[in-house]
C-alpha cells in the first residue's frame, strides 16, 4: 500500500475472475454481432463465419456466468439473483438478460443448423444419432416453405439479438460506470466503451479462431471474409479508441479532485498494462497492422498471418483494458489518498488456475459443439476437396495454396442450404 | 411449422418452470422486492449483548464501583481496561471463582495518556520516556502511584501504614495532603478501600 | 389469444397461491436466530417499535484521543474477525506538516490506539503544524448506494435509520463493498457475506448505547434518538455546526461530524 486507504479496502474484493467476466461476455456480444451482420445487414462477405461465430457466441455464453458464480462468497445462493432480484441493482438484471440471451442464441443456432441436424439424424448411428434425433424435436421434414420461414425467424432473432448483445454488454459497462463511489469507474462513457471493446474483442477472437481452425483442419480460408473482418475490426477499434481517449482526456482536462490519484494510478499503479498493453500492444500495433491490410500493403499470402497477429494483440489489449478497469479501480483508494496492490493467487477458487480453466472451457465447449455440427459444412460434401487433393487444384491455387484457393470456396458454411 | 411450435413450447415450458420456482420462493420476495426498506429487524435485535454495562459490574464490585463512578474515569467503562467480562460474570454467578486478569503494563494507560501530537492538548497526557521513570532506572507501573479508579487524586507517596490505619491523623482537612471535599464523612476504616499508598 | 390469457391467469393464480401458502407458513417457521443468542441476553426487546425511533450519530473529532477503545469494543461486541482489514469502525490520524503535506494513517485500523505507532514515513522528522484523529463508521446513508446495488435485496434501510445486511440472503457478490464511497463494508471472512456497522442494533433496541459510544472515554461519539428533542444528539444537531463526509455524492449520510477538517475524505 502506498499512501492511505480505508482499512477495509486492503482486501481487494473483485479478483481476476471479475476481470474474466466482462472479457468473456464481451466476446459473446462481439461474436454475435458478426453473425448478425450477415443475417440482418446482409454483409455477404461474412457468410463463411456467420454460423461459426454463432457457435462461438454460444460456447462463450454458456461459460459467461461461471466466473461470477465461482467468485461469489456464497456460490450456493447464486440462484437468488433470479428468484429475488432487487431491480434497483444493475447486477440483478444480469440473470434475466443472460438467460433471455441464452434462449435466443440457442434457438437461433438450432434453426441455423436444423438442415444439418436433420441430415445427421438420418445418416449417423449409435448414441450420436440419439443426440441428433432429440435435436430435431421429432420433425424431419424440411420443405421450401419451412426453410423460408426459418430464414425469417433467424433474421428476426438476429435482429433482436443485436440490441440484446448491446444490452448484455452495455449493462456490464453500466455496472461499473454507475458507481459514483469510484472516480475511475464513474463515467457515462463506460457502457459505450465496454460495448465497443466487446465487439472489437469478439471480431478479433473470430479472426483468430477462424484462421486457426481452418489451418488446423487444412481447410481453405476465405480471403474476402478475413479482409472484411479486418475492416470491421479496424473501424470499430478506432471508435473504441476514440471513446477511451475521450474518457481519459476529459478526466485530464476537468482535473477534478480525483484526478491526482487517477494520474498516480496510471503512472505508478498500472502503467504497463495501461500504456504498454492496452494502448501500445493492444491498440497502436493492431491499428497499424490492420491498416496495412486494409490499404493493401500486405501481400496475399501474409495477410492471414498479419491479421492473426493483429487480432491476437487486440485480444490481449482488451483483456488488459478489463484488467485496468476492474483491478485498477480497486487499486485506487476511495479516500483518494493512496494506491493498493493486487497480486492474484495461483490456486484457490479465485486464483489464476481457476481463471485459466474458465478461459479454456469455452474453447472446449466450442470443440464439442463443432464435433456435432461443424459450421464449415458436412463431412463428405466439402467443396474444398482441393485442399486434400492438390492435384485437382487450379494452378493459381497451387501458387498460393490455402489463401487463394479458399476464395469463394469455403462458403460451405451456408452453401449447403442451397442444396 | 411443427418444429417452430415445438421449439416455442419448449421455451414456454422453460419460462413456466422458472416462474414456478420464483413463486415458490415468494416468502422472500414479498418482503424484499424493491426493498430498500424493511421493518422486520428481529434478526438483528435478537443478537446477544456481549459488552457489559458498568452497572452490571457494580452489582458485585462495591464500593469501588461507586468511587469509580464519581471519579474522572467515570466515562471509562470497566471493560475498556479489564477486557471482556461476559465469561467472568457468568462464572462468578455460578461458582464465584472467576479471575479476571488485567495487565499492569504502562501501555494500558498509554493507550489514552501517552503524549501524541494528534491528541487534544487539554487532554492529560505524559511523555512516556520521562514520566515515572527514574533516570536510568526501569519505569514503574502507573498504578504504583496512580489509582486508576480515582485518577484525580494526587499520586500516592510510599509510606508505611499503621495497623489499624489512622490516615486522617495526617490527611484530615487542613492537614498535609488533605482529604478531598468530595468525601462524605471520611473515616479511617474505609480509606484503604480506595487509596493505596505505594508499598515498599 | 384466449389460451394464452387463460394460461396467464392460471399461472398468476398458481404463483399467488404458492406465495400465499409459503407466506402463511412464515409464522410457523421459527424466527431467525443466531447461535450466539442465549436465552438471558439474546431476547429482543418486545416493546421496541421500529417506527417510533429515528437514530442519529454525531462524532466530535476535536474530542477524540485516538485510544482505539471504540474499535476494540466493536470487535468484541459484534464478534468480528481480529484481522485489521475487517472493521465496522476505525480511527484515522491526520498529520499536517510544515511543507503543506497531509499524511493519513490508521495502523491496524486504530484498534490498538496510536501510542507507539510511528507516523507515516513521509511525515517523520518534519515539523507538525496540526494533527487530529477522525473516527469513522458506516454513515447509514439515507440514500444508500449499497442498498441500491444489492442484487438480491439483502441490504436494506430500516425505518429507524439503520442500513442492515440480511446474512441469510447475501450472496457475497461484493457489489455493495464497491459501491460504498466510505469503505464501510467488508466481506465477513467466516460467513463469506457482506458485513457492516449496525449501530449495534441489538443494543439500541434494548435501550443501550452502541458499543463504540459506550466505550468512548471522552464523549467523542454521541448517539441518540431524534424523536426525543431533549437527547444530546438532537440538541447537538440543532445547535451546533456540523458537516458530513462526501456530501457531494448525494448519499445523505446520517453520521454528522463536529469540527471536521476539509482534508478529511
Amino acid at each position: 500500500m502506498d499512501g492511505f486507504a480505508y482499512p477495509n479496502e486492503i482486501e481487494i474484493g473483485w479478483s481476476i475472475l471479475i476481470v474474466l467476466y466482462p472479457f468473456i461476455t464481451g466476446l459473446v456480444a462481439g461474436a454475435f454481432v458478426v453473425s448478425s451482420l450477415y443475417h440482418v445487414l446482409n454483409v455477404k462477405t461474412l457468410k463463411p463465419v456467420a454460423s461459426f461465430s454463432l457457435v462461438m457466441a454460444l460456447a462463450f455464453l454458456l461459460v459467461a456466468p461461471l466466473p461470477l458464480q465461482a467468485h461469489l462468497g456464497r456460490p450456493e445462493r447464486a440462484f437468488m439473483i433470479f428468484l429475488t432480484p432487487n431491480f434497483t441493482s444493475a447486477m440483478a438484471g444480469f440473470g434475466y438478460i443472460w438467460l433471455a440471451y441464452l434462449v435466443l442464441v440457442l434457438v437461433e443456432t438450432w434453426l441455423v443448423f436444423r438442415p444439418d441436424i436433420i441430415h445427421y439424424a438420418a445418416t449417423t448411428t449409435g448414441p450420436k444419432r440419439l443426440v441428433y434425433e432429440a435435436l430435431t424435436l421429432g420433425v424431419h421434414e424440411i420443405d421450401e416453405k419451412a426453410r423460408i420461414m426459418d430464414e425469417k425467424v433467424i433474421r428476426a432473432l438476429a435482429g433482436i439479438g443485436i440490441p440484446m448483445a448491446a444490452l448484455l454488454h452495455g449493462y456490464v459497462g453500466f455496472l461499473f460506470g454507475s458507481l459514483k463511489a469510484n472516480p475511475w469507474w464513474s463515467t457515462p462513457l463506460m457502457p459505450a466503451i465496454f460495448l465497443m471493446s466487446a465487439i472489437v474483442s469478439g471480431i478479433a477472437l473470430l479472426i483468430v479462431m477462424y484462421i486457426a481452425t481452418m489451418k488446423l483442419l487444412g481447410r481453405p480460408l476465405d480471403e474476402d471474409c478475413v479482409t472484411s473482418l479486418v475492416k470491421w475490426l479496424l473501424a470499430i477499434l478506432l471508435v473504441d479508441l476514440a471513446l477511451e481517449g475521450l474518457e481519459i482526456l476529459s478526466m485530464i482536462y476537468q482535473a477534478e479532485e480525483s484526478w491526482e490519484i487517477i494520474s498516480r494510478l496510471l503512472t505508478e499503479g498500472i502503467p504497463i498494462s495501461y500504456f504498454g498493453i492496452q494502448f501500445g500492444l493492444g491498440s497502436l500495433v493492431p491499428v497499424l497492422l490492420l491498416h496495412a491490410i486494409a490499404i493493401g500493403l500486405v501481400r496475399g499470402g501474409h495477410r492471414p498471418w498479419v491479421a492473426f497477429v493483429a487480432a491476437l494483440c487486440v485480444l490481449i489489449g482488451v483483456f488488459a483494458m478489463r484488467w485496468n478497469v476492474v483491478i485498477g479501480g480497486q487499486l485506487l483508494s476511495k479516500s483518494l489518498r493512496g494506491l493498493l496492490t493486487y497480486t492474484p493467487t495461483l490456486g484457490g477458487r479465485e486464483g489464476v488456475l481457476a481463471a485459466t480453466v474458465l478461459m479454456i472451457l469455452p474453447f472446449y465447449i466450442f470443440t464439442v459443439i463443432v464435433s456435432f455440427i461443424p459450421p464449415w459444412g458436412r463431412p463428405g460434401d466439402e467443396p474444398d476437396a482441393v485442399a486434400i487433393d492438390p492435384g485437382r487444384a487450379p494452378p493459381e491455387a497451387v501458387a498460393a495454396p490455402i489463401w487463394r484457393a479458399g476464395a469463394g470456396l469455403a462458403g460451405g458454411a451456408r452453401a449447403r442450404e442451397l442444396e | 411449422m411443427t418444429h417452430l411450435t415445438r421449439a416455442g413450447l419448449l421455451v414456454i415450458l422453460f419460462v413456466v418452470a422458472f416462474l414456478f420456482l420464483r413463486s415458490a420462493s415468494a416468502n422472500v420476495t414479498i418482503d424484499f422486492i424493491g426493498l430498500t426498506h424493511s421493518n422486520d429487524t428481529s434478526a438483528w435485535a435478537n443478537l446477544a449483548v456481549q459488552n457489559q454495562d458498568p452497572e452490571t459490574c457494580g452489582e458485585c464490585h462495591q464500593p469501588i464501583g461507586t468511587s469509580w463512578g464519581i471519579s474522572d474515569h467515570a466515562s471509562v467503562t470497566c471493560e475498556n481496561c479489564h477486557g471482556a467480562t461476559k465469561e467472568h460474570i457468568e462464572l462468578a454467578r455460578t461458582d464465584h471463582d472467576a479471575p479476571l486478569a488485567i495487565s499492569d503494563a504502562r501501555d494500558l494507560c498509554f493507550y489514552c495518556h501517552a503524549e501524541l501530537a494528534a491528541r487534544p492538548p487539554d487532554f492529560p497526557q505524559v511523555d512516556v520516556a520521562e514520566h515515572g521513570a527514574p533516570e536510568g532506572g526501569e519505569a514503574a507501573p502507573c498504578a504504583s502511584c496512580h489509582n486508576p479508579h480515582q485518577p484525580g487524586i494526587p499520586p500516592a507517596i510510599p509510606h508505611e501504614i499503621e495497623i489499624p490505619p489512622k490516615c486522617l491523623t495526617c490527611h484530615a482537612q487542613g492537614e498535609w495532603v488533605p482529604v478531598s471535599d468530595a468525601h462524605i464523612e471520611p473515616n479511617n476504616a474505609e480509606c484503604l478501600t480506595c487509596h493505596r499508598p505505594k508499598e515498599e | 389469444m384466449a389460451i394464452s390469457r387463460r394460461r396467464f391467469i392460471v399461472l398468476g393464480t398458481n404463483a399467488s397461491f404458492g406465495g400465499l401458502l409459503v407466506y402463511t407458513m412464515r409464522g410457523i417457521v421459527s424466527p431467525p436466530s443466531t447461535p450466539a443468542a442465549d436465552a438471558q441476553a439474546g431476547d429482543a426487546n418486545s416493546d421496541y417499535r421500529v417506527e417510533d425511533h429515528d437514530w442519529a450519530y454525531v462524532i466530535d473529532t476535536a474530542k477524540c484521543i485516538g485510544c482505539g477503545r471504540c474499535a476494540r469494543a466493536c470487535k468484541r461486541e459484534n464478534n468480528i474477525s481480529p484481522h485489521p482489514e475487517y472493521n465496522r469502525t476505525w480511527i484515522e490520524r491526520y498529520t499536517f506538516t510544515d511543507d503543506g503535506e497531509v499524511h493519513v494513517d490508521s495502523p491496524e485500523a486504530g484498534i490498538n490506539g496510536f501510542y507507539g505507532e510511528e507516523l507515516p514515513e513521509e511525515a517523520r522528522g518534519k515539523k507538525i503544524t496540526k494533527s487530529f484523529f477522525v473516527p469513522k463508521i458506516c454513515n447509514q446513508c439515507d440514500v444508500s448506494p449499497c442498498v441500491q446495488v444489492c442484487p438480491v435485496g439483502a441490504s436494506f434501510k430500516t425505518a429507524d435509520g439503520a442500513v442492515l445486511v440480511h446474512k441469510d440472503r447475501c450472496i457475497g457478490c461484493r457489489y455493495c463493498i464497491q459501491a460504498c464511497p466510505y469503505g464501510s463494508r467488508y466481506l465477513d471472512p467466516d460467513e463469506r457475506v457482506a458485513d457492516k456497522c449496525t449501530w449495534c442494533y441489538h443494543r439500541i433496541t434494548k435501550g443501550m448505547l452502541p458499543a463504540c459510544v459506550e466505550a468512548c472515554p471522552v464523549g467523542a461519539r454521541i448517539f441518540g434518538d431524534l424523536r426525543d428533542p431533549e437527547s444530546e444528539v438532537s440538541k447537538t444537531l440543532a445547535e451546533r455546526r456540523v458537516h458530513v463526509l462526501k456530501p457531494e455524492l448525494g448519499t445523505k449520510p446520517q453520521i454528522a461530524y463536529l469540527n471536521l477538517d476539509s482534508a478529511v475524505q
